[in-house]
């Protein structure tokens, strides 16, 4: 129990027993993706702050519910997001001020304004879902959580992360295409002619 | 099974964008999948944007990560700061005097919203104290009392839950009493199972009130029989150990409902969560080191399958042991 490296649970065992440092120093190690889970999340910082505060404080008090049956990230996550999602139905509204500047990274290079662009707009359209569906975006396409991992997060079964994840993206894919000049839009009831309209025909893909 | 989730296709009899996105993740039933598949290798336009949903999760997996901002990073540490460190005494409202209080008992409001102590009234109390029999060996107690008013989750009512993030570990929570037993001598890793059967075979109410036999008794080849009720049990396994005590460092878990409530949630991390019965007894660890430990029993949604922790006396979330045992 000495020099070697303290796991994350560890600390939260310490931190039970009465250690006055435990609790920060596992906060410290995880403290920027969970911020960026609850940033993302919710789309406004002042909201991200409000909620994280109370997940920590929450996570701080109750760490003797830690069962150790799960990775203590799991267990950090699950009390941030529901934080977060607690938040996003008491408010009832998804934020529609303009993004402030600190979610996105400066970039400099060739493409950096095309991608700051993109970055922008795939933000201001996860601000727009619905707060569990932007959650599961969040966790699985931008945070790299296993689908297994973000349905414990979560509470729901794999299934619905994984469905929430894909009305999730169609949406945000329908909003990028008003974002980027650069994808034209299609407008499919006037696609009629040569290969599409004979080839439907033959695929008897009509409704 | 995404199908009828799904929209139907737009009017223009090309998939929507959420058939589309539901093909990317293999949400579509087999025959849906062909279907769309089909069309889009007849349809550019379709093909096109079928790859937005790709695109989309490229460009999330893009972001570059955030990091806190010094305003936000201090608002946290100052609110943590005003925080207590854990307290050693026990906050919930009890009748039971709190000689050696080492659990903590998390606050009610404060747990995050999907495990809420149901508090008991005074008369809840009173009902669920324990109950003595002959001998001594075996208390039954119950950890909480579910009113209608009591917000607990559905699992908690009485219908089986299937496992997710409030109940990981697939625990039958609609066990709402539990056994104290003396289990005797040392046990180690390797006894668990049989100790685990043995303490399950005379855990039942109606075995521990009159004597009745139980399917296990007889399969606990475990080294020292656990102590049963003063009334005869068949089987062999099962003698007469009412010389079991409880070991004196354990005395203050055993003693306290509400210790042996805190420690349950401590492990599952579930206010639902009851074990079947909680042994009392020595554990050598595999450095060869005997202490006073509890092995506390959960059933579990999975008719063949408890799941038992050994914690020590102060119930550390570092637990001794963990085991999944195959029940008779």
């Amino acid at each position: 129990m000495s020099a070697p490296p303290t796991g994350d649970a560890d600390l939260l065992a310490r931190h039970v027993n009465g250690d006055p440092q435990a609790f920060n120093e596992l906060i410290e190690r995880h403290r920027d993706r969970l911020w960026a889970v609850a940033l993302r999340t919710l789309g406004q910082s002042e909201d991200a702050a409000d909620a994280l505060q109370d997940a920590l404080i929450s996570a701080y008090r109750g760490a003797a519910g830690f069962r150790g049956g799960s990775a203590v990230t799991t267990w950090l996550h699950r009390i941030v997001v529901n934080a977060c999602l607690d938040l996003a139905r008491r408010k009832a509204v998804r934020p529609t001020e303009p993004l402030p500047a600190d979610v996105t990274a400066d970039r400099t290079g060739p493409d950096a304004l095309a991608d700051r662009d993109i970055q922008m707009s795939v933000l201001a359209a996860l601000r727009r879902l619905p707060a569990e569906q932007a959650a599961a975006v969040v966790l699985v396409d931008i945070e790299a959580f296993a689908v297994e991992e973000a349905a414990a997060i979560l509470g729901v079964p794999s299934g619905t992360v994984k469905s929430r994840c894909a009305r999730g993206r169609a949406r945000l894919a329908d909003h990028l295409k008003d974002f980027d000049p650069r994808r034209n839009e299609t407008d499919l009831s006037r696609v009629e002619t040569g290969e599409q309209a004979d080839s439907m025909k033959r695929n008897g893909t009509q409704p | 099974m995404s199908d009828q989730a799904s929209p139907p296709d737009e009017p223009t009899g090309h998939p929507s964008l959420d058939n589309l996105a539901d093909l990317d993740e293999g949400l579509l039933s087999e025959n849906r999948r062909a279907e769309v598949t089909d069309h889009l290798s007849g349809c550019i336009a379709c093909r096109e944007r079928a790859e937005t949903i790709p695109a989309t999760r490229a460009a999330l997996a893009d972001l570059p990560p955030v990091t806190m901002p010094p305003a936000v990073r201090n608002r946290i540490a100052a609110a943590l700061a005003a925080e207590p460190p854990l307290a050693t005494t026990d906050t919930e409202q009890t009748s039971e005097p709190d000689v050696h209080s080492s659990t903590v008992v998390p606050d009610a409001a404060d747990i995050p919203r999907r495990n809420r102590f149901g508090r008991p009234s005074a008369a809840a109390l009173a009902a669920a104290a324990a109950v003595v029999l002959a001998g001594g060996a075996i208390l039954v107690g119950h950890f909480h009392h579910h009113s209608s008013t009591d917000e607990v989750d559905a699992a908690g009512s009485g219908t089986v839950a299937s496992p997710d993030a409030t109940n990981p570990l697939n625990l039958d929570l609609r066990v709402n009493s539990y056994v104290k037993k003396a289990t005797g001598a040392n046990y180690n890793a390797s006894d668990l199972p049989d100790l685990t059967a043995s303490l399950l075979g005379s855990s039942t109410p109606s075995s521990a009130a009159n004597g009745a036999t139980t399917n296990s008794a007889g399969s606990a080849r475990g080294k020292a029989p656990v102590a049963g009720p003063e009334a005869p049990m068949a089987g062999a396994g099962v003698g007469t150990a009412t010389s079991a005590k409880v070991p004196a460092a354990l005395m203050p878990l055993y003693q306290s409902r509400q210790k042996l409530a805190a420690c349950a949630f401590t492990l599952t991390g579930n206010t639902n969560a009851t074990p079947e019965v909680i042994g009392f007894g020595h554990w050598t660890t595999s450095g060869g080191m005997t202490v006073p430990a509890a092995v506390f029993v959960f059933r579990t949604n999975t008719a063949s399958v408890a799941k038992v922790f050994v914690v020590d006396q102060t119930c550390s979330p570092a637990t001794l042991a963990y085991q999944e045992v195959s029940t008779p």
